[in-house]
């Protein structure tokens, strides 16, 4: 067990702390989609073009073929420099892309993979259905194959950014006599494509990311198919699986940055003096080092077996919680201001009000507990 | 950077875990740790593992002793081991070599004195009984007394055990004593991360017996572990062992590289393995149900010793403490 870093990774950290200081955007993110669109993906093309788009994406497309190390080291300077959320650039960073990497073909990798990093292509997510939440496997948004196209049919929701994004990873049901898991294909689809209605779904914290996507003989070529038709489970399977997985490291930083805010709030208010408040916080930062320790051994598992590990699915119940955790006392510590949205806490208002989400993004965290109880700890399944 | 356990501590814990699992039931074992145990575990070397070799240790790193220690909490072994430990690595740090090989090799056995709550007069010994000196760990002051005789005990928390109330002025004059700052914030967190080692064991031993039962009591027609309810409770304990585990290590492996910020990670370990083996600890005596009440299951004794170790290291009040601390940058690694 070693957790030291080398002199050629803390020279990289020295490098990007840097880099980070002095190319950090200083202007505000517009409040409008497209003008927020054109922000994020100016902020991704800045980065990519100074050499730190896809840290540990392959240089063949794009990325700098760098360990999952510096790609911890990157996401821990990144959240402790403040950087901007990275928004409508979710998708493609950190599902589309590594899924494309890891079970793409060849041409959808060249097609697709610069571009993300460059800040070309906006993508959004298409899994969840209004049947179909926590029952993944229930998706009845159907595909049927008319020489070499897919004709898709049916409806998507909880799409973050679907009315900027260019490009889905969608899933269908290929196959109309198949149930549950299979008989489902994973597809690059066109969002600018004919037959796609995008309608934005307004969400507790006043934002409106989140999209229902409606497909009305949506034509998709086949060659857009991601793996095999009828594999398409698979492949979203090990989608998730880096979300669940290294997806955390950054997360982590920003929890103990949001922690650390909330502590010097808690010494302005005046409130650090209160023993249960001490108390209360200690807590939760012996909580955000136990995250930032599990994220190490999953970063390491990782880079041993270049596969995320299933304890992706603890760190994700850990972190939900403790988000939700540190979100609640900041409400706690800031008393009447957190009445006020347009005050000084307007920002940490909207944290707390988006903290609600942490348990179901992603997956629920009764689904990831059925996850761990089923498949670590060998417990009987229920249905 | 790799945060996992290498093939040598691997094969530590396994060794560790077979030796445990042979020697001390869980159900029927020795109530403490007769003398043919104590002479075995002292040929293991788990009174020195980490202290000097010229002080009779073995050299090994304080890491290497949070695996063992982890199994000592797993098997819930008994008796002085980690406060014997303490004193020797204390002697060895005071260059008292004689003294520290002797309680390395087990010779000397050391209780522990802890004050009782609003009086800084009155103590509570834990084993007492075959122990010939006694350690007493102040906030700034640490020492070891000769353990006093004709002590008049009385039933301790855990079964099988027994305390004796003593006052500091009748201890008499210390035998060895420190009071140099440093080196006693360096010995408390010595206790407190093997205290910790000791109760992520607990968190994962708790998690495995539960999840045991989960799998095997029927009700209903099927295995409880098939009910969400139950299911769920399994799926949080693995989490809290799994987060007891890391975060243990990396207070070890700070304190052995010897970085700044030492407390504070140890403090953080300390409020967080608490509350993951309190938390499992109660869980697997629910899920085991009535027979998790009664002393024919090993449930209680799991939940008495995370009382026992947590008080002894005063672990109730690390919370507080780390929360009143100035921020220490903890993603620089070392």
């Amino acid at each position: 067990m070693d957790l030291s870093f080398t002199d050629e990774d803390r020279a990289f950290r020295r490098e990007v702390r840097g880099w980070l200081q002095d190319n950090i955007p200083a202007t505000e993110r517009p409040h409008d989609f497209e003008g927020a669109r054109a922000w994020d993906m100016a902020w991704q093309r800045k980065q990519f073009e100074d050499g730190y788009g896809g840290i540990a994406w392959p240089r063949e497309y794009g990325g700098q073929g760098l360990d999952l190390v510096r790609q911890l080291i990157w996401f821990e300077e990144y959240a402790k420099a403040g950087g901007p959320d990275i928004g409508c650039g979710f998708v493609g960073i950190n599902h589309g892309g590594p899924t494309l990497i890891a079970r793409g073909a060849e041409a959808q990798k060249r097609r697709h993979l610069p571009k993300i990093l460059a800040g070309e292509e906006v993508w959004c997510q298409g899994f969840s259905e209004p049947g179909a939440g926590s029952d993944l496997a229930a998706i009845s948004t159907k595909a049927v194959i008319e020489g070499d196209e897919l004709v898709v049919n049916g409806q998507k929701i909880w799409t973050s950014y679907a009315h900027v994004a260019d490009f889905q990873e969608l899933l269908v049901r290929t196959d109309p006599n198949s149930s549950r898991h299979r008989g489902l294909t994973w597809v690059i689809c066109d969002m600018h494509s004919p037959g796609v209605t995008v309608r934005p779904i307004l969400s507790m914290d006043g934002l409106a990311e989140f999209c229902e996507v409606f497909y009305d003989d949506v034509r998709i070529p086949i060659d857009n198919v991601v793996g095999e038709i009828g594999d398409g489970w698979s492949v979203a399977m090990s989608t998730l699986g880096f979300e669940r997985g290294t997806g955390f490291m950054k997360l982590q930083t920003e929890l103990s940055v949001a922690l650390e805010s909330l502590i010097e709030d808690a010494a302005d208010l005046g409130v650090l003096d209160d023993a249960a408040i001490r108390s209360e916080l200690g807590e939760l930062r012996a909580d955000v080092l136990a995250m930032r320790a599990m994220t190490y051994a999953t970063v390491s598992s990782a880079a041993r077996t270049d596969v995320p590990g299933p304890e992706g699915s603890m760190i994700k119940i850990f972190y939900a919680d403790l988000a939700q955790r540190i979100h609640r006392t900041r409400m706690g510590v800031i008393g009447a201001h957190g009445l006020d949205r347009g005050g000084r806490y307007a920002y940490d208002i909207g944290e707390y009000l988006y903290s609600y989400a942490t348990t179901m993004g992603g997956g629920t965290s009764e689904v990831q507990r059925d996850i761990v109880g089923e498949r670590i700890l060998g417990l009987p399944r229920n249905r | 950077m790799d945060f996992l356990p290498d093939a040598e501590q691997d094969a530590l814990v396994e060794a560790t875990r077979e030796y445990i699992a042979s020697r001390f039931p869980l159900i029927g074992g020795p109530g403490g740790l007769d003398d043919v145990r104590w002479k075995e575990i002292t040929e293991l070397g788990w009174l020195g593992l980490a202290t000097d070799e010229d002080a009779g240790g073995a050299g090994a790193t304080l890491l290497d002793e949070v695996f063992v220690f982890r199994e000592i909490g797993r098997g819930l072994v008994g008796g002085p081991v980690l406060t014997t430990l303490a004193a020797g690595r204390l002697a060895a740090w005071s260059g008292q070599n004689r003294l520290a090989g002797e309680l390395i090799g087990g010779q000397i056995r050391v209780a522990r004195a802890i004050a009782l709550p609003a009086s800084n007069d009155d103590l509570l010994l834990i084993d007492g009984e075959q122990s010939g000196l006694t350690l007493l760990v102040d906030d700034d002051r640490t020492a070891l007394y000769t353990t006093p005789r004709n002590l008049e005990s009385s039933p301790g928390l855990e079964d099988g055990t027994s305390v004796v109330r003593r006052r500091r002025s009748g201890l008499g004059a210390p035998f060895l004593s420190v009071d140099d700052p440093p080196t006693v914030r360096r010995l408390r967190r010595v206790l407190s991360i093997l205290t910790c080692a000791q109760l992520a064991g607990i968190a994962g031993a708790t998690r495995d017996l539960a999840t045991e039962h989960a799998k095997n009591r029927v009700q209903f027609g099927k295995p409880i572990g098939a009910f969400q309810a139950i299911k769920h409770k399994c799926a949080d304990m693995a989490t809290h062992a799994l987060a007891a585990d890391n975060v243990t290590f990396f207070a070890a492996h700070m304190e052995t590289v010897g970085t700044a910020g030492a407390d504070y990670y140890t403090l953080a370990a300390a409020a967080h393995t608490r509350r993951a083996a309190f938390a499992n600890a109660r869980t697997n005596v629910q899920i085991h149900g009535a027979m998790g009440f009664t002393v024919e299951d090993s449930a209680h004794r799991f939940v008495k010793r995370t009382h026992t170790l947590c008080v002894t290291e005063g672990f109730d009040g690390a919370a507080e403490l780390l929360g009143g601390l100035p921020n220490v940058d903890t993603s620089e690694g070392s």
